[in-house]
């Protein structure tokens, strides 16, 4: 009576294993992380590409904004402090792959900066696709890789109808006034506070 | 004899000199002319960048936002002007310029302020730092909507940025911007895209950007060049080969005939990068055809990418599941719904299993179910649109 009540007891065990390493395992793998030192009172968007945060994607300076980098590429300067991991509490490893692989696109495409848009973009109807993004700005980019694949962030309007940044309409509310990077995390849920 | 030699030399000196300054003066006036109403009091002088005074003053306040805001506010047209210039170049040197989006909200004082003429100055300035003008490109292109004066000069402005293309010692930031915001392209703009396309003076971003002009004003010369890009890749840039893979499906209404020049590409390379690349560019297909080459070639691509491939086509593959197609026909479309069983596939799978006459059909069918209700995931329809 005894053994079949430890082997339930050790199985229940691995299970739990199993499972904390498969978190371990994904880590950070598709959250957005930030830091500071942006005209000193702003912050810097970027996604992590990797399960422990050693890869980065983000839009950075003019041409070719839409780049991989480590680290210290996207820490820039030892005077700048992370400023956290987030993610959105909802979101499992597939919901994440999609949003790295969205990323990978637009870094893939080479995309310019734009300091005006957080998404350009010439289109006047319906959605915009990667292709169609004529310049992008930091916090644009975190965002575009969210909500193509309807995992919304920034949200204004009744209930947050207005959130789809990559659709013609409610890309309009997504302005310069209307977001940046610091604003961005306050609507995603803080996970870490570095990447150790 | 001494002094008639001295002299001479003096005298060619001097002629030079004379000349050398005529010559000098006479560009800039030519430059002055053809822009005809630059505000030369307000445009910013080299001297007066390389001062700082007011990259320095903010350098003092930068750890007090409020009287930073204060000082950006306070500044007239002129100084903020000559402030964003003084710290784009600071910001150069620190590879930081996107830092110069915090002047956004203090810009609006330009509106009405400066011309066309000045903006276009400002932008054939050789000596500006470069993160200015593309600073001030923004600027115009996100406002010339809303200001009257811009939009009705707009077409002098895209001359201008025509002009920045054809001056091939630009820099291929100016020239990759310029080939976005122009957006007036017309005919007459084929051959001077022609000639960046065949120039080995440009960048291949700059192509890249040139290929995708091209197509908006004439498919059938763009696509001639798609087509010597994609039968001559070894000779193109894995970015020009990604943009022209990238345009298919815009160029040909002829789904098959895509589709049997990315096979081309598909036959002949290896690379990681482009076999992403051909995913994306079949992706965009959204044919039959286009499903049966991902599935027969499918261990040459990344899993991940094989999943966002059926997310991309779900509306062929739904169509491909429908029960009096052919047995072939459905069951690349069940291989697709194994790769990513999203829910909607279901209502199509409980007819095959139900249905079905072909018994392996029937038996995938009844198991894919089971792996849909384990996944749980519905499929993203943004896919429709790309």
């Amino acid at each position: 009576m005894r053994k079949p009540r430890i082997i339930v007891f050790l199985s229940l065990i691995m299970i739990f294993c199993l499972n904390i390493s498969n978190v371990f395992a994904y880590e950070f793998y598709g959250k957005p992380i930030y830091r500071d030192g942006v005209a000193v009172i702003e912050w810097h968007a970027g996604l992590s590409a990797s399960t422990d945060g050693t890869t980065i994607l983000h839009a950075d300076n003019y041409e070719d904004a839409t780049r991989v980098t480590d680290y210290d590429g996207f820490m820039k300067s030892s005077s700048n402090d992370f400023k956290g991991v987030y993610h959105k509490k909802e979101m499992d490893i597939y919901d994440y792959q999609e949003v790295v692989e969205t990323a990978n696109r637009l870094v893939e495409l080479k995309i310019p900066y734009d300091f005006y848009n957080p998404v350009g973009h010439n289109e006047t109807s319906g959605y915009i696709s990667p292709t169609e993004i004529t310049g992008i700005r930091c916090d644009g980019f975190v965002e575009y890789s969210f909500e193509w694949n309807n995992f919304k962030v920034m949200k204004w309007g009744i209930n947050g109808s207005i959130w789809d940044i990559s659709e013609v309409e409610d890309n309009k509310a997504h302005t310069w006034y209307n977001m940046s990077p610091k604003s961005q995390a306050a609507f995603l849920d803080y996970y870490a506070s570095n990447l150790n | 004899m001494k002094k008639k030699i001295i002299g001479a030399i003096l005298g060619v000196l001097l002629i030079t000199t004379s000349t050398i300054e005529s010559i000098t003066v006479f560009s800039q006036e030519q430059f002055i002319e053809e822009s005809q109403q630059v505000n030369m009091e307000l445009v910013p002088t080299l001297e007066c960048i390389d001062k700082k005074t007011h990259f320095n003053q903010l350098m003092k306040l930068k750890n007090n936002k409020d009287d930073m805001d204060e000082y950006l506010q306070n500044l007239n047209t002129k100084d903020l002007l000559l402030t964003i210039a003084e710290t784009a170049e600071e910001l150069e040197k620190l590879n930081s310029t996107s830092d110069l989006s915090i002047f956004n909200s203090y810009t609006d004082k330009f509106i009405n302020k400066l011309s066309i003429d000045d903006y276009t100055y400002i932008l054939n300035n050789k000596e500006y730092p470069l993160s200015f003008k593309c600073f001030m490109m923004d600027f115009v292109n996100y406002h010339k909507e809303k200001d009257k004066s811009m939009k009705t000069n707009i077409k002098k402005y895209n001359k201008n940025l025509r002009k920045l293309l054809k001056s091939k010692d630009n820099d291929s930031k100016l020239q990759v911007r310029s080939l976005i915001l122009i957006d007036d392209y017309d005919k007459n703009d084929i051959t001077m895209l022609e000639n960046i396309l065949s120039s080995d003076d440009y960048t291949d971003r700059v192509k890249g950007y040139a290929l995708k002009a091209l197509t908006k004003i004439d498919k059938d010369i763009s696509y001639k060049k798609i087509k010597h890009i994609i039968d001559n890749s070894n000779k193109y840039s894995k970015f020009e080969l990604r943009i022209a893979l990238d345009l298919l499906d815009e160029i040909k209404n002829d789904s098959q005939e895509s589709i049997d020049n990315i096979n081309e590409v598909l036959k002949n390379t290896k690379d990681k990068e482009t076999l992403d690349d051909i995913i994306w560019a079949l992706g965009k297909i959204k044919h039959p055809n286009s499903v049966k080459t991902i599935i027969e070639n499918k261990e040459l691509f990344r899993e991940q990418l094989l999943k966002l491939y059926v997310n991309m086509n779900y509306l062929a593959i739904d169509k491909m599941l429908n029960i009096d197609n052919d047995p072939s026909t459905i069951n690349i479309a069940l291989e697709c719904v194994e790769i990513s069983p999203f829910k909607e596939f279901a209502e199509k799978l409980e007819i095959l299993s139900s249905k079905s006459e072909n018994k392996s059909i029937k038996e995938k069918a009844n198991e894919l179910q089971k792996k849909i209700d384990g996944y749980n995931k519905q499929r993203n329809k943004h896919w429709d649109y790309y």
